[in-house]
């Protein structure tokens, strides 16, 4: 498909190959909506299917929001449930467990955020790194296996090695100390779910950034290898520097969905700790709604999640413009 | 080790490595290798349990507190009691295609807007960009989600299989943002040469994103052969069941029941489930070697060189 | 009045029953609360299928009782009669939506014992069969997308069961009603007091899925009983005593504990406390369970058993098949499971014993004077119709019909063993054993649209059938009164979700010593004005009218 060439060539781009700031870039200059539509109909074009998919299989069924303002009832439908106004929402913020179920999920999800998220890059870095192939292959192969195990055997296996007749306690007994049992301990529950997290999916979680290092220009490394730069200078001067945009981006998303935990992990192993150290948004809304056929309250819940995640990643995008990264998505600034 | 010496992505082919990587320090090697070692114990530990588990009897599980690591009496019991009947190497099947057909239409339509949004100055691509990104953060409920689906007339067909996700925008952005990290000059002296965006995309972008494409391809496979909630919701006929969800009953606790009534139901045996995760593994294991080349090789290398 | 029991202690069947709200539109009942949620009470407006025992020639060797102990069968009938004469269907389908908690089946073309099922019903069933974890969601999307099939499993998903029966379901009480039940001999069967559940807002809606009234105390381990000195549970005089056996049969070192987990509810029903409300019959005012002090005692019993350290160390967080399987190792003395998990070929009975011939595991029943039981397993579920034309109706009921055969019948032996010769064999004894292929095509949920009462049965072991029937001629006869049977309060019906909840954290918080017991105290209050108080004046005033109903 022969496009005949506008009359700008996009040369802005060549400038900002790692996420210059918008303001150096080329502004083009103005174009008519018709001319730019004809400008650009084959990108527009190739953009269409998907946008049509996202307008019609999450777009459309927004409505499903109502629920948090009816006394939703499955069989009367949504036209004909009863509008209840604030009264899901009332409930909600006035309930003590509630605002606890939130300091919890936040405890939780920030200390993954911490200590789980950088795991992945740790990892990927040091798989990089190894120059043996087969080593290298094998490895990489291995670690991403415990991503398909599903939780309910997760848990099991954790309890089987941090319980309290588990490898750990039998080994803290035969040196003369007390077991100690992790997976009732309420105090040790953010990183019982972290440590777990890690083992399942940071194996999972470095194919993003093993595919982004192997986009990283090698005459990078030369360069700054004839320069004098060390192993470690280079990592941090040239590789990080390059997978920096998709770690902020990823960084970025995972703000958004900073109120979200992993139901099952949860679920699977909230009674052993209690609901004070246990509890969730998620698992909130499912003791408290869901699993008694009420639906207001899981949409309520839905919604505040949506708002925060939105203005939490709007923030973050800006954020991550203000030094200079392209965060989500680029060129907001004006 | 008889990789063929391409210039740059030598270093990463066996022992050749480039002149300006230094040979690591002793401690420095030892270090990594037993760092690795202890990871790749951490992981297969489990999963050597999981196989030696769906070889074993209930006995000697029991005994052994439910995780086995070497079976004493290797039998085939749980695979013979999975795949008898046949209902899942038909569902085998069924979720074979829609893993294919899904995929190939997910990565075709992602890959699509993701080039068509790689460029912020085309008509409206920011606003279209925040609208696909915003989904992320929706969820308005199953009801919603099911009646939409129903509305279209997709109810109880395999298409309410791949249709309700077929673009993932997570695998968008992400794959957008390799696009838009490729270097300018190769696009500029493409458009220079005279080729149009499209021919741009499969000349240029294209081949220069296969490491991208591999990790989107397997991320999109990957949560079709998994997915068991859209069957679930969107399938009456439960002959139509693809693997996941006819796998999962043969898992169920029975924890939706009440405690009175608990005993209706077995607990599910343990070598079977152990069994079930490694026949819904096997089919990964068999086709990770092939993506996974992608992610080995620098692909970007030759090309800016070329 | 009747003392039949709701059935589930978790409240998933919430039934709207005999007395139920009469305006009882959706709309009307709002979260908000107005006058028009008051739970508004009538006579029985229904009446109940006529019971009509079917005579055969069986005899059991353990005796059933009116009051619901099943038979109890050593060996299984050699000579099957017929049951059902003439075909349900003819030609027609039925399309029939059902939980299920077996690996699918074979599909028809594959399975004998499904084909030889639908030649008797002289049509087919379209199945929509989905694993029990699962149901709820599918349910409430078939629901809202009013996607029923013509007959479907209840089993809780609704907010408010008599507007959702009246809107949606087949009123039943034209064709079964009284001597009409005649003309379906199987559903006749079935006593009244199993009926009764199924009668959502005065009106007869639902098909049983009977059972055996209580879901027992759960299972022990007599070797490891005996071996502390106790052969028989009658040596046990109260809760100390038993205390006190629980610490003796507690052996960290050999990795033996006394309980495994579960043991809350058999303290409270050893202290005698009531199955979530009791009603002071002279002044109709209602007291919810955790509101006695035999609960409480019995919370502060089990907190006490914990601090002990009889209780296997973490149970409280595992998943059941988890510790199912660590008690079927040998791991504890004592568990709780409901008593159908007992018999069978892959009950505990059976599993233990070819774990270890020495487990000697029976079922557990509460010790003490105090102790009582619950009526908390009187049937399984129930199955209800989609609105439809007579005929219709009167195709699903007859395929109910089927499905209900009695034991012994050979509906119910097609059901149960599939077809002889392919699916099973007879042995020694003439007992019907399962094959492999038996196994899987008898995994379609045929007995799970209605079924019969329930009789004991085990291939494998009389002395099983013995031990179970024991248990339940001791539990059923000190089975005591659920008052809210045939009440209906709108309030309990959309909170005791929460409030179970509530009672099972805090509980679960004393038991692991996390809270003292003044938590309890705590709760109760919360329990009371997160909709225990408000539930309690509406079954009150249903209480009130139901008895001014009865007297007339």
């Amino acid at each position: 498909m022969a496009d005949s060439a506008p009359a700008l060539p996009r040369t802005e781009r060549s400038s900002d190959r790692q996420g210059a700031s918008a303001l150096s870039r080329a502004r083009p200059a103005r174009l008519s909506l018709r001319q730019r539509l004809k400008r650009d109909r084959v990108m527009l074009l190739l953009t269409l299917p998907g946008l049509l998919y996202f307008l019609v299989f999450h777009y459309a069924p927004l409505f499903g929001y109502l629920t948090a303002f009816k006394d939703y009832e499955v069989y009367l439908g949504f036209a004909q449930s009863a509008w209840v106004g604030l009264a899901n929402f009332q409930a909600m913020f006035s309930d003590p467990a509630f605002w606890s179920a939130v300091a919890n999920t936040l405890q939780i999800t920030l200390t993954q955020l911490v200590f789980y998220f950088p795991v992945p890059i740790a990892l990927a870095l040091l798989l990089n790194s190894l120059v043996g192939d087969r080593v290298r292959r094998f490895v990489q192969s291995v670690v991403y296996l415990p991503h398909f195990i599903g939780w309910t055997i997760i848990v099991s296996v954790f309890q089987q090695l941090l319980g309290g007749t588990g490898v750990l306690t039998h080994v803290l007994q035969s040196l003369g100390l007390p077991g100690y049992d992790m997976t009732t301990d309420p105090g040790a529950f953010p990183w019982l779910l972290t440590l777990e997290s890690v083992w399942k999916d940071a194996g999972w979680g470095t194919i993003i950034f093993l595919a982004a290092l192997l986009s990283i220009d090698p005459q990078l490394y030369e360069s700054a290898a004839i320069d004098g730069a060390g192993r470690w200078r280079r990592t941090w001067h040239v590789t990080l520097p390059g997978i920096t945009p998709i770690i902020i981006l990823l960084l970025v998303l995972n703000l958004g969905s900073i109120l979200s935990t992993g139901f099952e992990q949860v679920l699977l192993q909230r009674d052993a700790v209690g609901p004070d150290a246990g509890e969730v948004l998620d698992t909130y809304v499912y003791y408290h709604g869901i699993k008694s056929g009420q639906w207001g309250p899981a949409a309520a819940v839905g919604l505040v999640k949506m708002l925060i995640g939105t203005a939490l990643v709007l923030g973050a995008n800006k954020v991550a413009h203000f030094f200079g990264q392209d965060g989500v998505y680029r060129g907001a600034a004006r | 080790m008889a990789l063929p010496a391409e210039t740059m992505s030598a270093r990463r082919s066996g022992n050749a490595r480039p002149a300006w990587v230094e040979s690591p320090s002793r401690v420095g090697r030892a270090a990594k290798a037993l760092l690795l070692v202890l990871i790749t114990l951490a992981v297969i530990y489990p999963i050597v349990g999981v196989v030696g588990t769906s070889l074993s009897d209930q006995a000697t599980i029991s005994v052994n507190g439910g995780l086995v690591l070497i079976p004493t009496h290797p039998q085939l019991d749980a695979y013979r009691e999975i795949f008898a009947g046949g209902v899942v190497s038909r569902a085998l099947l069924v979720s074979l295609g829609i893993t294919l057909c899904g995929t190939a239409a997910s990565v075709l339509v992602t890959v699509g807007m993701a080039y068509g949004l790689s460029r912020p100055e085309v008509t409206g691509s920011r606003v279209i960009l925040m609208v696909a990104l915003l989904t992320m953060l929706f969820n308005p409920g199953i009801i919603a989600n099911f009646l939409t689906v129903k509305s279209l007339g997709l109810y109880n067909s395999f298409a309410a299989l791949v249709l309700p996700s077929l673009v993932s925008a997570f695998n968008l952005v992400v794959l957008r943002s390799f696009f838009m990290g490729l270097p300018g000059e190769l696009l500029d002296s493409a458009r220079v040469d005279g080729a149009g965006d499209f021919r741009i995309l499969v000349r240029v972008v294209l081949p220069l994103s296969k490491a991208a494409i591999a990790v989107i391809t397997l991320f999109y496979a990957v949560s079709y052969w998994n997915a068991f909630f859209n069957a679930l919701l969107y399938l009456q006929d439960s002959a139509k069941n693809p693997l996941p969800m006819v796998l999962r009953s043969f898992v169920i606790g029975g924890q939706s029941l009440h405690e009175a009534a608990a005993g209706e139901i077995p607990a599910p045996q343990q070598a079977v489930q152990m069994a079930v995760l490694v026949v819904a593994l096997v089919p990964i294991l068999c086709v990770y070697p092939f993506l996974q080349r992608y992610f080995t090789k620098g692909v970007l290398t030759g090309a800016v060189k070329g | 009045m009747s003392t039949s029991p709701v059935l589930s202690r978790r409240g998933l069947l919430r039934l709207g029953a005999a007395i139920g709200v009469a305006a009882a539109a959706g709309p009307a009942l709002t979260a908000c609360g107005s006058s028009t949620t008051q739970a508004k009470a009538h006579g029985l407006e229904v009446t109940l299928p006529t019971y009509q025992a079917i005579s055969s020639t069986l005899k059991p060797d353990l005796p059933g009782t009116a009051a619901g102990v099943p038979q109890g069968f050593f060996t299984y009938p050699k000579q099957l009669f017929r049951a059902v004469q003439k075909p349900p269907l003819s030609g027609q389908t039925l399309s029939i939506a059902e939980m299920s908690f077996l690996p699918p089946p074979p599909a028809r073309e594959k399975n004998a014992a499904w084909r030889a099922i639908e030649e008797r019903l002289g049509g087919k069933i379209d199945w929509t069969v989905v694993a029990a974890d699962d149901w709820p969601t599918k349910f409430s999307t078939m629901v809202a997308g009013d996607a029923l099939p013509d007959m479907f499993v209840y089993q809780g998903g609704v907010d408010n069961l008599p507007a959702f029966a009246k809107a949606k379901c087949a009123d039943l009480s034209p064709y079964l009603s009284g001597d009409k039940a005649r003309d379906y001999p199987n559903l006749a069967n079935i006593p009244d007091a199993i009926w009764k559940q199924c009668l959502i807002g005065g009106k007869l809606y639902g098909l049983p899925i009977p059972r055996s009234i209580t879901g027992g105390d759960g299972f022990y381990r007599a070797d490891l009983f005996a071996r502390a000195g106790v052969t028989s549970l009658d040596q046990i005089a109260d809760a100390d005593a038993f205390f006190e056996l629980m610490k003796e049969v507690t052996r960290p070192k050999d990795g033996v504990y006394g309980i495994m987990t579960g043991f809350t509810n058999i303290a409270v029903k050893m202290f005698g406390a009531p199955y979530y409300w009791q009603v002071d019959h002279a002044t109709g005012k209602f007291t919810a369970d955790v509101e006695t002090e035999e609960y409480r005692a019995a919370i502060e019993y089990v907190a006490r058993l914990n601090k002990a350290g009889v209780y296997y160390p973490g149970s409280a967080g595992m998943q059941k098949a988890k510790y199912i399987n660590l008690f079927q190792a040998g791991k504890a003395a004592y568990v709780y499971d409901g008593l159908p998990g007992y018999l069978g070929p892959t009950g505990h009975l059976a599993t233990m014993k070819k774990i270890d011939p020495t487990f000697d595991v029976r079922p557990f029943m509460a010790p003490g004077r105090t102790a009582v039981s619950w009526p908390d397993n009187v049937m399984f579920a129930m199955t209800l119709i989609k609105q439809a034309g007579e005929e219709k109706v009167k195709q699903a009921l007859g395929v109910a019909n089927w499905a209900a055969s009695p034991f012994g019948s050979e509906e119910y032996t097609l059901i149960a063993y599939g077809v002889e010769g392919v699916d099973y064999q007879r042995d020694d004894k003439d007992n019907p054993v399962l094959n492999d292929t038996g196994t899987q095509d008898t995994a379609v949920p045929w007995k799970y649209i209605a079924a019969p009462p329930q009789a004991l049965f085990d291939s494998g072991s009389a002395q099983g059938v013995r031990y179970v029937h024991e248990a339940l001629s001791k539990q059923i006869g000190r089975v005591i009164e659920d008052p809210t049977v045939g009440l209906y309060s709108p309030t309990w019906e959309s909170s005791n979700g929460t409030l179970l909840t509530l009672r099972t954290d805090t509980v679960n918080d004393i038991l692991a010593g996390r809270k003292p017991m003044s938590a309890f105290d705590d709760m109760v209050k919360q329990y009371r004005s997160k909709g225990a108080d408000k539930a309690r004046s509406e079954f009150e005033s249903a209480w009130a009218q139901s008895q001014k109903g009865s007297a007339k």
